[in-house]
Parts: C-alpha cells; sequence; structure tokens
C-alpha cells in the first residue's frame, strides 16, 4: 500500500471521522471533496475507462459512507479509502466485457529440451528511468499494459503500479499468495516480451 | 547461455526469477541463482530487462504530466452525494 502523505493531519482525520460518524452532512461532501481526485486517479488505473471509473468511484464513496462506523483509527483514512476503491474497481472489473487480449503462453520464453532458451533474450539498455522521459513511449507501454489478459493485468496493476502487497492483492483477488507471485512473474514476462520490438537493443 | 553451469537450467533460473523479484528466493537455491548470472550474460539480460519492465510499468502508469487533473468533476461529486442521500 502506499504511503499515505495525507490531505489532512491526524487531528483533522480524527474529526473528519467522528463528523462523518454522526451524519455531517458537510463532512461527507468534504470527504469526497479531499479524497475524491486521488481515488479517482486508482479507479482510472485499474478501468482504463472514465464512465467505469466514475461508477467506481461512486460505488466506493457508498461503501465508505455504510463502513465508517467500522473505520479503525489505526489506518489512515487514505489508505482505508484507497483499499475500498481498489475492491470497487475490482468488483466493475469481474462485470466488465472481455477486450481483445494476448494469449499469455504466446509471450513467455520456449527452451530446448537441455532447459536452454530458444532463442536468446532481448536486453534493454537503456534504464527505465531514461525511457519514461518519452511521452509517446509511456503511452504506448500503457496501451500494452492494457493488453494483458485480466487476470494478469490486474495482478500487476495491483503489485508493481497501486505498491500493494503479494498478500494484500492475494486477499482482494482471493486467491493464494502463490497465485499472484506467478500471475505477478507471467505478466512481466508478458510485457517485456511485448515490449521488446520497441524496446529492445536490436530494435 | 553456458553449458558450464552444473546447478540451474537457464529455463530453472527464470522461473526462479518469480522468487529473485519477491525477495523470497530459497536459501538453498540463492548460491545456484548466484552461480547462473555469474556464468550465463543471456540470462541476466532478461533478468535486468525484467526489472526494468516493473519499473517502466509503474512511472508509464503514474507520470504526472500524463494523468488528468485530479480534480473531480463537480457533476462526480454531486452524484456521489446524492446517491449517499438516496442509499441513507
Amino acid at each position: 500500500m502506499p504511503t499515505d502523505s495525507s490531505t489532512t493531519g491526524a487531528a483533522d482525520e480524527a474529526r473528519l471521522v467522528a463528523d462523518l460518524r454522526a451524519g455531517d452532512e458537510a463532512a461527507y461532501e468534504r470527504l469526497v471533496r479531499d479524497y475524491g481526485g486521488r481515488l479517482l486517479a486508482v479507479a482510472r488505473r485499474m478501468l482504463r475507462n472514465e464512465e467505469d471509473a466514475h461508477d467506481a468511484l461512486q460505488d466506493a464513496f457508498i461503501s465508505a459512507f455504510k463502513a465508517i462506523g467500522r473505520f479503525e483509527g489505526g489506518s489512515r483514512l487514505g489508505t482505508w479509502l484507497h483499499r475500498i476503491v481498489v475492491n470497487a474497481s475490482l468488483m466493475k472489473l469481474r462485470s466488465a466485457r472481455r477486450r481483445e487480449e494476448v494469449a499469455i503462453e504466446d509471450l513467455l520464453p520456449r527452451y530446448l529440451d537441455d532447459g536452454h532458451m530458444l532463442e536468446p533474450p532481448t536486453g534493454w539498455s537503456d534504464t527505465a528511468e531514461a525511457m519514461a522521459q518519452n511521452k509517446e513511449l509511456r503511452a504506448l507501454v500503457r496501451q500494452t499494459i492494457d493488453r494483458l489478459p485480466e487476470n494478469y493485468r490486474t495482478v500487476l496493476v495491483l503489485r508493481d503500479i497501486e505498491g500493494h502487497s503479494t498478500e494484500e492483492a492475494a486477499e482482494s483477488l482471493e486467491v493464494s499468495t502463490g497465485v499472484i507471485k506467478t500471475r505477478l512473474h507471467r505478466a512481466r514476462q508478458a510485457l517485456k516480451a511485448l515490449l521488446d520490438p520497441h524496446l529492445g537493443e536490436t530494435a | 547461455m553456458t553449458d558450464q553451469n552444473p546447478e540451474l537450467t537457464c529455463q530453472q533460473f527464470v522461473e526462479f526469477i518469480r522468487d529473485h523479484m519477491e525477495g523470497s528466493l530459497p536459501a538453498d537455491v540463492s548460491a545456484s541463482f548466484k552461480a547462473h548470472i555469474a556464468l550465463c550474460p543471456p540470462c541476466v539480460d532478461y533478468l535486468d530487462a525484467l526489472h526494468k519492465t516493473r519499473d517502466i510499468a509503474k512511472l508509464a502508469c503514474t507520470h504526472p504530466d500524463d494523468e488528468l487533473p485530479p480534480d473531480l468533476p463537480e457533476g462526480l461529486v454531486r452524484a456521489v452525494l446524492a446517491s449517499r442521500r438516496k442509499s441513507s
């Protein structure tokens, strides 16, 4: 989970939570205005569709309003809300229509019988930071992530982009930590293969 | 790729990258993993590119120049608050 450089200090946050629990209408509005922008960015990254992201944000706030009585002060409000919007986005993803996806098996290395790679892998000479300076390249990377099969893309987004731990991702997706680790590894392998023609040394 | 590594094949090495990048490489594999790195430049390239893949994914999806403004559309704020009133 990302560090929560919160909009509000701890004392302000405690007051806001108390006001929310008391049903204060102004507190609801403040919660939406203070946290909504960041949460919408999360939903956008997960759903890549503005309408779906708005729906997920709305669902997330409804869930949060209902559950505020169970919010424990041990975690930051922003962290708690982040988790709720991720879950709302996952629900939305499950009901979304399937996009055109690549087959993951076609993007993994192939091996000879003795365990050597059939073809030497393509190396990437530039650093990630240098590559990320290029706006078109960043757009290409995002579009390529979107082509990954949904099960793999979701794990990559949760782990590598949203910064969730393996355990958190396993809990959100209701699978074992082993499944998360393997899907993440496959997702990175597939993403690398799809980006090789653009980022590889021999390109 | 080399024929001199008695421990891990390239295929096994690539599968153990999963645990290596999680920081959970089994202790009994660690030496073989390192030995393979010392002997097999293509696998080192592969490992390096996977680290870069992980990093570029994050950088490409969170670059401040590409994100829409964090302001919420006013209509969405109204919709959220209206749906709360309806559901409460």
